[in-house]
């Protein structure tokens, strides 16, 4: 498996630590938002992406990173990124439903995606589209695994 | 949208850059023949405005065509990166060419990227999906709904080419005929991106034969070529401008290169297009070598060019050396551009010879430029040297030499090489500086050439070295042979290289045919029925040289 930098893993586990504060903040129950917060966060950055990507050039990053977040998690293989680039197959741990992903998992998965996204546009555009989905979020420094090594 | 107004009228701008700054404008009121004054984006390409007339005209509809590879996207993004502000953005759409993650990636190795841009002055946006759906009117339809929203001052269709290649197969299954549906299509994304008030850019791969008869290239106002020239092993980037209503531009093609900082066009005007204010000076230059400068009646003519020709070894490099270092020596800065050596070689020999040049090389008053890259234009090599003459406001330059400068050229501009001199040397000229160039020329020892180009028509002034074979010695000579400016002698001088550089020896006398290099004494041989003017004896006739430096009467 090819490994996550720590930034990226630091990065992805503030941005799901985000989200599932978000549902938690608006009282929403779990049961009631079925949308995860590795899901919330992937959707996020789909919605920067698209824009200057393309539909099929986010799915493609998608499951790329699934492939390789899957190498260590498999049980992210259920997952299915949809035509339009969102996931299904994802389940949530909190909602009390069957717990196929742990939230190890989803941070290997969100990681992943910044990863690629580091090693293709480079640090300072990946912080760019991290500050326009969360633009109150001051993201670290990123180093992507290949510039790591 | 918010409401702008146009460029205020103002006379005698033409041709000349307008800075790039937002200045309001509009006809000039109650003057009834007073015409709508264009304003002029800079494009941020250094050279480009030069060849444009001074700038891109604003809300301009123009069309950026070439062949895959040859610089269209990142001059474009050069341009974008260049005007967009959070104001004023552009939007870069991006269609069914380079993915756009693969072109932010390679695209940001540029100087002129600047990720702060992003977003807030340039939003890239991806039209793929609709293009994949065969959805033309959906094309259209976003891309007029995205400049509506953030009202762009530019916006770039990269690449346009797969947009039209759809209409076309759309239209194809229609009813109505392909080319006015397409030129329909074309006309109101022009129309709707003009009114916007944008300068628009339409990325294209075309091949030349697509030139003629295509509706594309009419609507446009603007049609920008940009061609990579191969010959034998050499690749040449070139840039024509094919049109731009309303601009006067330079004709021709201009040769181009792609570095770390993008694009840049090196205008066959060389970037001076504007009147010299440069008045002929009737100053003298001392060359460094006083006997030299005697014989020339003081020096060379300030703004004058000197051909110095000679072959191998006999110390042209060292003429040009002293010239410049003399010229250092009274303040007068100077460039040296050579071909044949680095610079750090040509620095140590001249300090070999007591000529100090490092120091003036730190202090910001020599520039020593290394021009060999492969497949080096004319234009390039001039505008290297004219930057160079600029920036250390040089007053004495030395081209060493011209040989090498040929060799270093692609071939296909060695076929006009001489043309190419004579622009060159115009050029700098122009700049008021004195221009030496050095030329190897092959000796033979039954003529006198002065050059292997026939260029001698473009210098001032002609010195010319040659070895001759004297008294079993080979030994130099020089001879000033033309002087534009004013009279010179007509003596050929001895001279030596020494550890000092060149060192003027005595007129040589009492031999005939010197100029062939294989002099004999007056009143041998052929030659001796003419007569001699000077010398005229047999004193020099089985003369032995005593002694270098001495007259050989």
């Amino acid at each position: 498996m090819q490994s996550i930098s720590p930034a990226s893993r630091d990065l992805a586990r503030r941005l799901l630590a985000r989200e599932l504060a978000r549902r938690k903040n608006s009282g929403t129950n779990p049961s009631a938002d079925p949308v995860p917060p590795a899901a919330r966060v992937c959707d996020k950055l789909r919605a920067v992406l698209v824009t200057f990507a393309g539909i099929a050039g986010f799915r493609s990053l998608l499951t790329r990173a699934l492939t390789l977040a899957a190498v260590g998690h498999p049980e992210l293989k259920g997952l299915r990124v949809n035509p339009d680039g969102s996931l299904s197959g994802i389940e949530d741990g909190e909602s009390g439903e069957k717990t196929a992903a742990t939230p190890e998992c989803d941070e290997a998965l969100v990681a992943q995606l910044l990863d690629l996204l580091v090693t293709f546009v480079g640090e300072g555009l990946t912080h760019q589209l991290v500050s326009q989905a969360w633009p109150d979020l001051h993201a670290g420094p990123l180093r992507s695994r290949t510039q790591v090594k | 949208m918010k409401r702008r107004t146009t460029p205020k009228a103002s006379r005698g701008t033409r041709g000349k850059p307008s800075d790039n700054t937002s200045t309001p404008s509009t006809t000039a009121p109650n003057t009834p023949r007073s015409s709508v004054v264009i304003r002029k984006l800079k494009t941020g390409v250094p050279g480009l405005d030069e060849v444009l007339g001074g700038g891109l005209p604003e809300y301009s509809f123009n069309i950026l065509a070439g062949a895959p590879g040859c610089g269209k996207t990142t001059l474009a993004h050069q341009i974008i990166f260049a005007n967009a502000t959070p104001q004023k953005p552009a939007i870069f759409f991006t269609v069914l060419g380079e993915p756009a993650i693969k072109m932010l990636r390679y695209q940001q190795q540029f100087s002129f990227f600047d990720k702060a841009k992003l977003d807030k002055s340039i939003r890239f946006i991806n039209l793929s999906d609709l293009v994949l759906k065969n959805d033309l009117a959906a094309v259209l339809a976003e891309i007029i709904k995205q400049v509506e929203e953030l009202s762009p001052g530019i916006v770039v269709v990269d690449s346009f080419r797969t947009v039209v290649r759809k209409a076309q197969s759309v239209v194809a299954g229609s009813a109505g005929g392909g080319d006015v549906e397409l030129q329909a299509f074309v006309q109101t994304l022009a129309l709707h991106l003009t009114s916007w008030q944008a300068t628009t850019f339409l990325i294209g791969e075309y091949t030349d034969g697509e030139l003629r008869d295509n509706p594309v290239f009419t609507v446009a106002d603007g049609l920008f070529w940009l061609s990579q020239v191969t010959e034998r092993n050499s690749i040449v980037r070139k840039l024509q401008v094919i049109k731009c209503r309303g601009q006067e531009t330079v004709p021709g093609l201009h040769t181009f290169r792609i570095t770390g900082d993008g694009v840049q066009v090196f205008p066959r005007t060389f970037g001076l297009t504007a009147p010299s204010d440069k008045k002929r000076s009737t100053l003298r230059q001392s060359t460094g070598v006083p006997e030299l400068d005697i014989m020339m009646g003081g020096g060379i003519a300030a703004g004058e060019s000197v051909l110095l020709g000679g072959p191998s070894g006999s110390g042209k490099s060292i003429l040009g050396t002293h010239f410049v270092a003399e010229g250092l020596k009274k303040g007068e800065p100077g460039v040296i551009a050579v071909f044949e050596e680095l610079p750090t070689q040509y620095v140590a020999r001249a300090e070999k010879m007591g000529i100090k040049l490092d120091a003036a090389r730190k202090n910001g008053t020599l520039e020593v430029i290394y021009l060999r890259p492969l497949d080096l234009s004319v234009d390039e090599t001039v505008n290297e040297i004219v930057t160079a003459v600029k920036r250390v406001k040089a007053k004495r330059v030395v081209i060493d030499s011209l040989v090498g400068f040929e060799l270093a050229l692609a071939p296909g501009f060695r076929t006009d090489f001489r043309e190419s001199l004579y622009r060159m040397i115009v050029a700098l000229t122009r700049l008021g500086v004195t221009v030496i160039s050095t030329v190897e020329v092959e000796e033979d020892f039954t003529s006198l050439g002065l050059s292997n180009y026939a260029i001698s028509f473009l210098s001032d002034t002609i010195i010319r070295l040659r070895y001759v074979s004297l008294d079993g010695q080979l030994r130099r000579m020089l001879m000033v042979v033309k002087m534009r400016s004013g009279k010179h002698s007509i003596d050929t001088r001895e001279y030596e290289i020494t550890s000092k550089g060149v060192v003027m020896g005595e007129r040589l006398r009492g031999y005939q045919a010197l100029t062939t290099g294989i002099p004999g004494p007056w009143g041998w041989g052929p030659a001796s029925d003419a007569g001699p003017t000077e010398g005229a004896s047999r004193r020099g006739q089985g003369a032995s040289r005593r002694g270098r430096g001495r007259d050989l009467e």
